[in-house]
């Protein structure tokens, strides 16, 4: 009954609930898509968002300190600064995790903090809009109230928009599980995406970060992706190709994730890691929650198809203190 | 008048109050979610949730439930009568044993059982525990709501079907 997660199939099967989701366990590719045949516009395809980076250029920042705003700060800044991802007129998206009706202090949801630093640089580097979207899991507007991500972007300037106002688009994915996605629009019509997760505990797939971040992009029956969450979340990071990864491990969910809820469940760790390469990132970010990168299926998956290098102490790093 | 009240009335021959309670035996989850006990009240409307549809409310947290035999989650934002929001989450275990299983799994070291209610655990802004075939979650969404979990927990408890 059980799988490598502690997961039975037959819980898996009853989530998905339909013949096609059942295919994909069976290793057939899925199209998590609301779309009749019929009647909805040929998927489109993602651009790619990254910029080129100089050679000898810092791949990997690491900062600790007890200000989340300072900690982005001094991570960008030793990448370049805002101004080596975003230029002047570019429309940029930024993607935080705001799947929960959580509080900050729940650290189910990126923190505000450093959502609003995110804007401020991107807007100071001469972007045209920053837009700040995400797929709740819970009530869209509650979690973006309550999480204080709403509030805090656009008081930095930034447009908020939820999947209601959004809307989604079919994307033609093209991997190994997932063929077409249904992605929330805003996405499709950015220059620069940044990717903003936050650093907690996940039921399913043991912890969530850069990669589990872009199921959040999802409208449809994304649930259906349980089935083969780690092949279908490396599907998706190698259709988004974001300008830059922030992985927030301000405060930690370490337990009882994704939703959370108990205060006792949250450790502060006061970092930021930001950086280009999700893996290494990823990679960084599991050893934070004491956690083997090798034991979880999106890291090892990811890296075997190219989207980065789990080994990040052989990437050029910098760490500073506040 | 609901055909309950009206069964109750026959049989004491006396009129409800004016805001009657939801009797014990015949309450369902939803309605104890929308006429709450301890002075919470209603904020959001409720939300049901078959196993086909929990992910749709607790995402990747949903297989565990799923596989230890969840049958029905009946969920709703309440708040105290401060106006201080929380999360009552109904699950619906099918027995006693599968509602134990999951609070097991849940129960964080960080949690401790409030004083003569050993099967629950209670953390800063949260509250668990199983009861009978119900597994029910607690959880402050406003921070000031904390205080309120425990009282409203142990007179939810007992009105539970």
């Amino acid at each position: 009954m059980g799988s490598e997660n502690g997961i039975g199939r037959r819980a898996l099967l009853r989530m998905a609930g339909t013949g096609a989701a059942a295919a994909a366990t069976a290793g057939l590719a899925v199209a998590l898509s609301r779309r009749k045949v019929d009647a909805a516009p040929a998927p489109v395809r993602m651009r790619d968002h990254r910029v080129e980076r100089p050679s000898g250029s810092v791949q990997l920042a690491v900062s600790r300190g007890p200000d989340a705003a300072a900690n982005v700060q001094r991570a960008i800044a030793a990448l370049g600064g805002m101004g080596a991802f975003v230029r002047k007129g570019e429309k940029v998206v930024v993607k935080p995790n705001i799947g929960w009706n959580r509080t900050p202090a729940q650290a189910a949801d990126t923190n505000p903090d450093v959502v609003a630093w995110l804007v401020r640089e991107a807007m100071a580097a001469g972007a045209s809009e920053v837009v700040v979207c995400d797929v709740p899991v819970n009530d869209a507007d509650s979690c973006y109230e309550r999480s204080g991500i709403g509030p805090a972007a656009r008081a930095a300037g930034a447009k908020t928009i939820t999947p209601a106002d959004g809307g989604f688009r079919d994307v033609e994915v093209g991997g190994k599980v997932v063929r077409v996605a249904s992605v929330l629009a805003p996405l499709l019509a950015a220059d620069r995406i940044v990717n903003v997760p936050i650093l907690k505990h996940h039921g399913l797939t043991g912890a969530t970060m850069a990669l589990k971040n872009w199921y959040g992009i999802l409208g449809g029956n994304r649930a259906r992706m349980h089935q083969e969450i780690h092949p279908a979340l490396v599907d998706l990071a190698l259709m988004m190709k974001p300008t830059l990864t922030v992985l927030d491990a301000t405060r930690m969910l370490a337990a009882n994730g994704p939703s959370g809820g108990n205060l006792g469940d949250v450790k502060k760790l006061d970092t930021i890691v930001a950086g280009t390469d999700e893996i290494a990132i990823d990679s960084y970010g599991a050893g934070l929650m004491n956690l083997n990168a090798s034991d979880l299926g999106f890291i090892v998956q990811g890296e075997k198809a190219g989207l980065g290098r789990a080994d990040w102490k052989s990437l050029k790093v910098v760490e500073t203190n506040g | 008048m609901p055909v309950v009240l009206a069964v109750w009335v026959a049989r004491t021959g006396r009129a409800p109050r004016a805001e009657p309670e939801v009797p014990v035996a015949s309450a369902q989850p939803e309605d104890l979610l929308r006429s709450p006990p301890a002075g919470a009240r209603a904020k959001g409307t409720v939300q049901l949730f078959g196993p086909d549809e929990l992910a749709d409310y607790i995402d990747g947290g949903a297989p565990p439930y799923v596989d230890a035999g969840f049958v029905r989650l009946a969920a709703a934002e309440l708040s105290t009568s401060a106006g201080h929001g929380f999360a009552c989450d109904l699950y619906d275990m099918g027995t006693p044993a599968n509602a134990e299983s999951m609070a097991r799994r849940e129960r964080s070291a960080s949690l401790a059982s409030p004083a003569g209610w050993p099967e629950a655990a209670a953390g800063e802004g949260a509250l668990f525990f199983p009861e009978r075939r119900w597994y029910v979650k607690l959880t402050a969404l406003d921070p000031e709501a904390g205080a309120f979990l425990e009282t409203f927990g142990r007179a939810l408890r007992g009105r539970l079907p």
